[in-house]
């Protein structure tokens, strides 16, 4: 019978551990490649943009708006990023619960024969004793496999900077600052 | 764990996972918008040519991802920083 240490070795945790890290460089892999793909395409999404609307309210009072010339902006140039997802944690835990029994069972066997016959007799007891020792093993196991995966920041450099230069006069005469 | 090792040991596998809705960018036919609603998501925004956003739990983004109606389903998020500089540039708020 195994050891209840040796079941404990036998268990294939690095076996586990070699393919949960194998199976967590595979699912980043997969995800960055995902967020690349959505940046990829965040980028080449354009939408229409009216960037200003003027209402004229005349003096009989008729309303009419002039909007300027659309302009093609990007889904990433307005501020929808790609989430980029890391993996923080993994872990694995395993849980056994051995439980061996030994019993012993004795049978005993008693044979008792006797004759009798033309004033002689004889008599015989036999007496067979037979032990039985059985082992019992019951094992149970759990194991959990736990991963924590959370989004971070993208790359900076994937993302154009917008600088807002107003070139209108300002009260003062200036023209506002870049922002 | 792969499903050999599972089955090695005579054990059974069960998945939990993180049931947070996100925001993600769905590329497909036209068919894509039901395979979203279909599993559990909701289209928040059209924009044409296939493409809409949609809101879903990771574990349906997956599901849709898998779907031959769709050739892309990833996340985004919105940068309000960015976001409020486009819209105060356009006009259509001031800055913040």
């Amino acid at each position: 019978m195994a050891s209840v240490g040796q079941e404990l070795l036998d268990v294939p945790l690095p076996d586990m551990v070699a393919k949960l890290a194998i199976g967590v460089a595979a699912a980043q892999a997969a995800l960055d490649a995902n967020s690349v793909d959505t940046a990829i395409q965040l980028a080449e999404t354009e939408i229409s943009v009216v960037p200003a609307l003027t209402q004229n309210i005349a003096a009989d009072g008729t309303v009419t708006f002039v909007q300027a010339d659309p302009i093609d902006m990007s889904l990433l140039q307005i501020g929808l990023n790609p989430t980029f997802y890391q993996f923080q944690e993994a872990s694995i835990e395993v849980t056994m619960d051995i439980k061996t029994t030994t019993s012993t069972e004795t049978n005993v066997k008693v044979g008792v024969r006797a004759k009798v016959g033309f004033a002689m007799w004889s008599a015989s007891v036999r007496v067979d004793v037979e032990h039985n020792r059985k082992f019992g093993k019951e094992v149970k196991g759990t194991s959990r496999l736990f991963t924590k995966m959370v989004p971070v920041p993208p790359p900076p450099r994937i993302f154009p900077e917008l600088t807002v230069i107003d070139q209108r006069s300002t009260d003062d005469g200036g023209t506002t600052e870049p922002t | 764990m792969t499903m050999e090792t599972a089955n090695a040991f005579g054990a059974s596998v069960d998945l939990v996972q993180n049931r947070d809705v996100g925001l993600y960018l769905v590329i497909g036919s036209e068919e894509a918008p039901t395979v979203v609603r279909s599993n559990q998501g909701r289209v928040v925004t059209t924009l044409g040519d296939g493409r809409f956003l949609a809101v879903m739990t990771f574990p349906s983004s997956a599901a849709v991802q898998q779907h031959h109606e769709i050739n892309l389903c990833g996340p985004v998020t919105v940068d309000a920083h960015r976001f409020n500089s486009f819209v105060s540039a356009v006009g259509l708020q001031d800055p913040p």
